[in-house]
């Protein structure tokens, strides 16, 4: 095979870009006296101990059953939220709609931290912390504008003589949305999904903080590698190993609708 | 029985009205037509009979019922879009069939129908390709084909051909007329192409500014227009319209142009009725009623007129010619084979029975 010039370049790229990524996977598979021993390239002999551990050890994989249980009630709440607001952004015109638009963007400009000690008061006030909810709903704040901003996205790119096509052709707006609208825009719900999921799943501050055991997501659970003997190494890598696995996931499912979302749906 | 009424129907956005108190009855089985320019309210009021929009004031009735707040599907009519808004995730077939579906006609009603409509619109094949893969007058078929199947009362069409190249359009407009032909059905079609209003309509409604300007059949307008606007805007090049002045001397009266043309008013019974000594008026007069005056060599010798020729364009079976006669810039046609050249100085008759005069001020016609 002949590669062309040009292609050199790319190739160096994706190298250094999958370089951090080998690595860890490299040190997942070995032993933490290996690692710190010699430098290799591969692993001389390869190891799954660090990953067993993770997957027998209760206080391991429920890290990583918090964050999906969180991750995914939080998108549910944001589709289910975002979709009617959306809608009625996409189709109606109201006073303010416009500047109610943006301020739903404004949202996402304010850093997770500031709203840390709020949240920690008023969910400590309901005793919702260290519960599921808690996070979902903490992460709501920021996903549910991004879900509406992509959503409408999409819908007003379906013409508006299509709802009145169903209305003649006699459907309620209920039937209308799940048996005609939602098909069409299915490709903006999954992008939308993938956004929120994306936001949940790396979003560390407010998770831990708002846990403490019983919901404590995998980011959480993974300082506890730092230890008085020192960092597990080879653990630590695994842990991360397994945590871009469901992103990889969900990326794959949306992989052809990605650059829309990342335009916010208007291309 | 379907015929319909607006009695009085207003639309107002917030404060400012758009239609103003439309009186209109639409036949049964009549091909109506709404044309107007952009912004004359024609697209609101088919939105208001289809009920996408509510009516701010008075009543549509359809077949003696009064439909204000009635939902859309229980109207009984059906609508065909600009844009088709076919359902792009379902086939031909199911987005034929769809609201069938929808009010629970048996399966095997639906399937006849569906096959036979199919087969009038000539989709027979197509039944089970999604709407991307049909070619834009496929498209507008099957739109068409949506609305035949579920018979209704009356048709509803929103500049249906205006997305289509000129020549679909053309093939399509007569498939439009087939199927009213065949259908048998009350049609009100929204355009703003006059000429897609004089070829299809039974009776035509010229709108402008959400006010009725005239409602006639096309010859009517064509022949009679009600004021200089319905005058402008029907017809291919559009009618010229030319301020003049009107001046009596003895028993006949003259239209005096800036510049000093003077064109006699052809004298009949009523001639001088309705006309004022000085009143300013506009002169109409269709481009086929100009012509080199060898073209037309039985018209009285008065009606002849020496003129510049400004601008030649040829269209192959006919010449329209841009022409200057005493400064009075006027479009004349001429038969295709003469050569006209720019600059050349001929004679041109008008063909005066054909005036219409509309007084200036009001813009009615008053002759």
């Amino acid at each position: 095979m002949k590669i062309k010039k040009r292609n050199f370049a790319l190739v160096f790229y994706f190298i250094l870009l999958m370089l951090p990524i080998y690595w860890m996977l490299n040190m997942s598979l070995r032993t933490n006296a290996d690692i710190l021993s010699t430098f290799s390239l591969y692993p001389k002999e390869i190891t799954f101990a660090n990953y067993m551990k993770i997957f027998t050890d209760p206080s391991w994989y429920s890290g990583y059953i918090n964050s999906i249980i969180y991750v995914s009630i939080n998108t549910v709440i944001s589709l289910v939220t975002a979709l009617p607001a959306a809608y009625a952004f996409s189709r109606y015109r109201f006073i303010g709609d416009s500047q109610m638009f943006f301020w739903l963007l404004t949202n996402r400009m304010a850093p997770a931290a500031v709203f840390l000690l709020p949240f920690f008061q008023l969910y400590s006030t309901f005793g919702l912390i260290d519960t599921h909810i808690a996070v979902a709903l903490a992460h709501c704040l920021f996903n549910v504008p991004l879900a509406v901003w992509i959503l409408e996205g999409f819908m007003s790119g379906i013409p508006k003589e299509i709802d009145e096509t169903a209305y003649i052709d006699g459907y309620s707006f209920p039937g209308f949305f799940a048996m005609v609208f939602m098909p069409l825009i299915r490709s903006g719900v999954g992008v939308t999904a993938f956004f929120c999921f994306m936001f949940s799943w790396v979003e560390l501050l407010l998770a831990r903080t708002l846990t403490t055991t019983e919901a404590k997501p995998i980011a959480a659970t993974m300082t506890r590698t730092v230890s008085a003997t020192g960092l597990d190494w080879g653990l630590l890598a695994a842990a991360g190993i397994l945590t871009i696995v469901p992103g990889a996931l969900v990326i794959w499912f949306v992989r052809n609708h990605m650059a829309k979302g990342f335009a916010m749906g208007r291309v | 029985m379907t015929e319909l009424k607006f009695n009085n129907v207003i639309k107002r956005y917030g404060k400012t009205e758009v239609v103003h108190g439309i009186n209109l009855d639409v036949r049964d089985k009549e091909f109506l037509v709404l044309v107007g320019p952009s912004g004359c309210g024609k697209s609101t009021l088919l939105r208001m009979v289809a009920g996408l929009e509510a009516i701010s004031d008075g009543t549509i009735s359809i077949g003696g019922k009064v439909v204000n707040d009635l939902a859309p599907k229980e109207r009984g009519l059906a609508m065909v879009f600009q844009n088709y808004a076919l359902y792009p995730h379902m086939n031909v077939y199911e987005n034929m069939s769809f609201g069938l579906r929808l009010n629970k006609t048996p399966k095997d009603e639906i399937d006849r129908r569906v096959q036979e409509t199919g087969q009038i619109l000539g989709l027979e094949n197509l039944l089970h390709r999604k709407p991307h893969e049909l070619s834009g007058g496929q498209r507008q078929r099957v739109a068409m084909g949506r609305a035949m199947v579920r018979k209704p009362s009356i048709f509803l069409f929103d500049e249906p051909l205006s997305n289509l190249d000129a020549k679909l359009r053309i093939q399509m407009r007569a498939e439009i007329k087939l199927l009213h032909q065949r259908v048998n059905s009350t049609i009100i079609y929204v355009t703003h192409d006059q000429v897609e209003a004089m070829t299809l309509a039974d009776r035509i409604v010229v709108l402008r500014d959400g006010y009725i300007e005239q409602v006639g059949s096309p010859m009517e307008l064509f022949s009679k227009p009600a004021n200089t606007f319905v005058a402008g805007f029907i017809g291919t090049p559009p009618m010229n319209l030319l301020d003049a002045v009107i001046k009596f001397r003895g028993d006949n009266a003259f239209l005096i142009f800036d510049g000093g043309l003077e064109i006699p008013v052809p004298p009949g019974d009523t001639h001088l009725n309705g006309f004022r000594d000085g009143q300013s008026v506009v002169m109409g007069l269709r481009t086929e009623e100009i012509t080199p005056s060898d073209l037309n060599p039985s018209l009285p010798a008065s009606w002849k007129f020496d003129g510049l020729v400004e601008v030649v364009e040829p269209l192959g079976n006919e010449t329209h010619v841009h022409v200057n006669i005493k400064g009075v810039k006027m479009i004349a046609r001429s038969e295709g084979r003469r050569s006209i050249k720019y600059g050349d100085s001929l004679k041109f008759a008008m063909n005066l029975n054909q005036m219409h005069i509309f007084d200036a001020e009001t813009t009615l016609s008053i002759y």
